[in-house]
């Protein structure tokens, strides 16, 4: 292709305006596909797209000189006046209060500041302290949401080559703490009759759950593999259970900005008749959110690294609107043609997209299953009084129930007890479990006292950090701050919940129970300090605190030292470091050598690995959810511990 | 960009001065912006924003929902540049050396921008403000225009060249499409 052809067609890739065009769809995709590979090798054309970003940026998101306030001229000249024909007072003619000056806007509209709305405004460092305030507003947010409906649309585009963009219509009605119903309705024009519209409904009623919707399948089996819907339903579902959750992110995103770094803000606009903050973030840090929409159903996969406009009720920090657009490595561009997509750079894969918010109460009123469903029962069962003192015989008083537990967010609201009870599943320990609410945000304790497992009692994860808390002792704690355990005498808690680690942990120092280590043969009996760490590898190397992870769960075993850290969302990292001078044998037969820290290390792309040999130890650091780049810039950044 | 609500907008078709005063609230900062960038006089746009919505005002009972409302608002306030007489053929250039690409913060290179789109001809700097200013897709903009789509397209292409030129390290002599 030449280079005025390639020019002009990233032009109007960058605008979204190729799949509008009349014309086949398999010569635009080679079109699309010549553009890339022509882009992959020519430098100028290369830079031609990337200063049609920098112009994006700057004229569309960037915050610009002072945007006046004309309301007050405009509705003297129009309502304020009789309805005829009257000349515009030219501005000399005017004079304009300081007051009535907005901030320097972004490109899209500005909500309505007039008035008493308190709606803070992006200020002159162009957002940087509102970036710096948002994962604490998101966290605090999901206090403050009862109930809410909107109506949506999803846009996917890539799902098949026979089938290039799909539509869809949607509902979602929440009311807090844990009942939704979320319903999609597939509005696609498929080539003929055996494509099967993919609806999907998905309610979760408190001890009920159900979802109906078509398996997904590979894509060379499509349409074959899915001819009709399967409905799954869970009875006796504990609270806020991690098999048949409710996907309370798209409520308030708050697991995808937990221990999350100030995002890159893109701007200001109105969705939905509500002003948004829109932020730039990856597809593996909004993981929670994204698969309440896709999980269930028949769509197609993102990539972790793939690129998302994330949009923000500013009010509520509710997602008015979520764009997915592919990244353009070249591990993307492998995992892309394993899963038979042929998405081009910067392609909008994926857009969900808020018509209407009605926060007005209603009645929520779940559909009932059809008749057909598969049924599971979890042995969740619901007590409508919690005793003080469940096991008598124990040698200590839980005390868990209404008044012994308070339960308070970071804002100091209290959290109510919400549902309380038993599981009792087939040879497995009877479990009581007491859980609090307030809004969208939970707390809940489970507790055994004939817990005879050969690991920490909850789901806690292979690597931990310990903590030695005064008048609590001994306290596990998983790799997200999710998920804390005690190992008592003759009890074992598990504790989890949306807030943060240090209201878990304020939590737990109320129920009254000691922690104390784990047997030696549990897994759990290799977590580590750093200064355990350090003394089993001498040269230990720690990601740096300002690379967007928290402070990693540590395992030793022997002069082996593991360090896992958690990111926002699903975004993670596992850190191995052994005594060694050479690597071994690849695994990979992609696998390739990389440039950092003064040699050369190899990244073996099927496993997300990168590994380098360092003063006589082998350092390897593993993700599904970085991409190479991010690797290497998180390992230059690796210091000594 | 975000359309009205279409009940309130109904409610102001019919007189409602409420609902119209929202849609001021909505859309006057746009307006303004589109109208900055296509007259490149900040005073100007001023009076032109008042006259546009006071043309908004006087014909809202006109709209019938044939196209978006928002198309049809920028479609007024286009109207109105023309026909204050801004039609641009001024062209100047900066006599400064291209500065090499800095981050996005840099106000030196916003000020570059921003007088590279003021030396634009009025086709190309309307084309590229309705498409990448205001984020209107080519079949919005060309209503707004008053052009065909297939212009549009060309128009915003060639801006971009244009624009892109003044901040490339090497320049070189293009063919400009026909306008």
């Amino acid at each position: 292709m030449r280079c005025d052809d390639v020019a002009a067609l990233v032009s109007a890739a960058f605008d979204h305006e190729i799949d509008s065009e009349v014309g086949d769809p398999t010569e635009i995709d080679a079109s699309l596909a010549a553009m890339a590979a022509h882009l992959r090798s020519c430098d100028r054309c290369a830079r031609f797209e990337t200063e049609l970003r920098l112009l994006r940026r700057v004229l569309r998101y960037e915050p610009t000189e002072m945007v006046p306030d004309l309301t007050d001229e405009i509705l003297e000249q129009t309502t304020r006046r009789s309805p005829v024909d009257a000349p515009v007072r030219r501005r000399n003619a005017i004079r304009r209060s300081v007051r009535g000056w907005l901030v320097p806007a972004a490109a899209f509209v500005v909500a309505a500041i007039v008035g008493a709305t308190a709606t803070a405004l992006i200020g002159p460092d162009g957002g940087a302290a509102y970036a710096r305030d948002l994962p604490a507003r998101v966290a605090a947010d999901q206090h403050h949401v009862d109930r809410v409906r909107t109506r949506f649309e999803i846009r996917e585009r890539g799902w098949h080559p026979s089938v290039k963009r799909r539509d869809y219509s949607g509902t979602l009605a929440y009311q807090a703490p844990e009942r939704l119903v979320l319903e999609l309705r597939d509005a696609t024009e498929y080539p003929d009759q055996r494509w099967r519209p993919n609806d999907v409904d998905l309610i979760v009623d408190e001890e009920i759950a159900w979802t109906s919707a078509r398996a997904s399948c590979p894509l060379e089996s499509q349409p074959a593999c899915s001819p009709r819907r399967r409905t799954q339903q869970l009875i006796g579902r504990e609270p806020f259970a991690d098999d048949a959750s409710a996907p309370l992110d798209v409520i308030v995103p708050a697991r995808s900005f937990a221990r999350a770094g100030p995002p890159r803000i893109v701007g200001t606009r109105r969705i939905a008749g509500r002003s948004a903050l829109g932020v730039e973030v990856t597809a593996a840090q909004i993981e929670p959110l994204l698969d309440g929409y896709l999980a269930a159903g028949n769509f197609r996969a993102v990539h972790p690294t793939d690129r998302v406009e994330l949009w923000l009720d500013r009010e509520s920090s509710m997602p008015l609107s979520v764009a997915v657009f592919a990244a353009g490595s070249a591990d993307r561009s492998r995992w892309a043609t394993e899963q038979g997509y042929t998405d081009s750079d910067g392609l909008a894969i994926v857009e969900i997209t808020t018509v209407e918010v009605d926060e007005r109460p209603f009645e929520f009123s779940p559909p009932p299953p059809p008749v057909d469903a598969s049924v599971r029962d979890a042995g969740f069962d619901r007590a409508s009084i919690v005793p003080p003192a469940r096991f008598p015989d124990a040698p200590r008083t839980t005390g868990i129930g209404a008044d012994a537990v308070v339960a308070r967010s970071a804002t100091g609201d209290r959290l109510a007890l919400h549902r309380t009870g038993t599981v009792m599943t087939d040879g497995g320990p009877t479990v009581v479990t007491t859980s609090f609410s307030d809004g969208r945000s939970w707390v809940k304790i489970r507790e055994t006292a004939v817990w005879s497992g050969d690991r920490l009692f909850g789901d806690l994860g292979p690597v931990v950090r310990r903590r030695r808390l005064p008048s609590i002792g001994i306290v596990y704690i998983d790799e997200r701050g999710t998920r804390l355990g005690i190992h008592g005498d003759g009890v074992d808690v598990e504790v989890s919940g949306s807030v943060s680690e240090s209201e878990l942990v304020g939590i737990v120092a109320q129920l009254g129970v000691r922690g104390e280590p784990v047997p030696e043969d549990w897994p759990e009996a290799g977590t580590a300090g750093i200064a355990d760490a350090r003394r089993a590898s001498p040269s230990l190397l720690t990601v740096g605190s300002d690379s967007g992870f928290d402070r990693p769960a540590i395992r030793v075993v022997g002069t082996s030292v593991t360090l896992a850290y958690a990111g926002p969302g699903a975004r993670g990292l596992l850190v191995t470091e052994v005594a060694g001078s050479v690597l071994g044998p690849p695994l990979d037969v992609d696998a390739r050598s990389v440039e950092l820290r003064d040699t050369v290390a190899r990244f073996s792309p099927s496993i997300g690995t990168l590994e380098w040999v360092e003063e006589a130890t082998v350092v390897a650091l593993r993700s599904e959810t970085l991409g190479l780049a991010e690797l290497v810039t998180v390992a230059d950044a690796m210091v000594q511990a | 960009m975000h359309e009205p609500d279409p009940a309130g907008l109904r409610r102001a078709i019919q007189g409602d001065d409420g609902e119209f005063t929202e849609l001021v609230r909505a859309y006057q900062a746009p307006v303004w912006r589109f109208l900055r960038h296509l007259v490149s006089d900040a005073g100007l746009a001023e009076d032109l924003t008042q006259e546009t919505f006071l043309r908004v005002y006087q014909r809202l009972s006109t709209y019938r929902f044939e196209c978006r409302f928002t198309t049809w608002v920028f479609q007024i306030a286009r109207n109105a540049a023309i026909d204050a007489g801004r039609s641009a053929t001024r062209r100047r250039r900066l006599e400064t050396t291209p500065l090499v690409p800095t981050p996005p913060s840099d106000p030196v290179q916003r000020a570059e921008i921003e007088a590279a789109l003021a030396s634009l001809s009025e086709p190309l700097r309307a084309a590229v403000t309705v498409v990448e200013v205001l984020g209107l897709r080519y079949r919005e903009a060309a209503i707004v225009l008053d052009i065909p789509e297939g212009t549009v397209k060309s128009r915003v292409f060639s801006a971009r060249r244009e624009l892109a030129r003044w901040y490339a390290l090497d320049e070189e002599e293009t063919d400009h499409d026909a306008l």
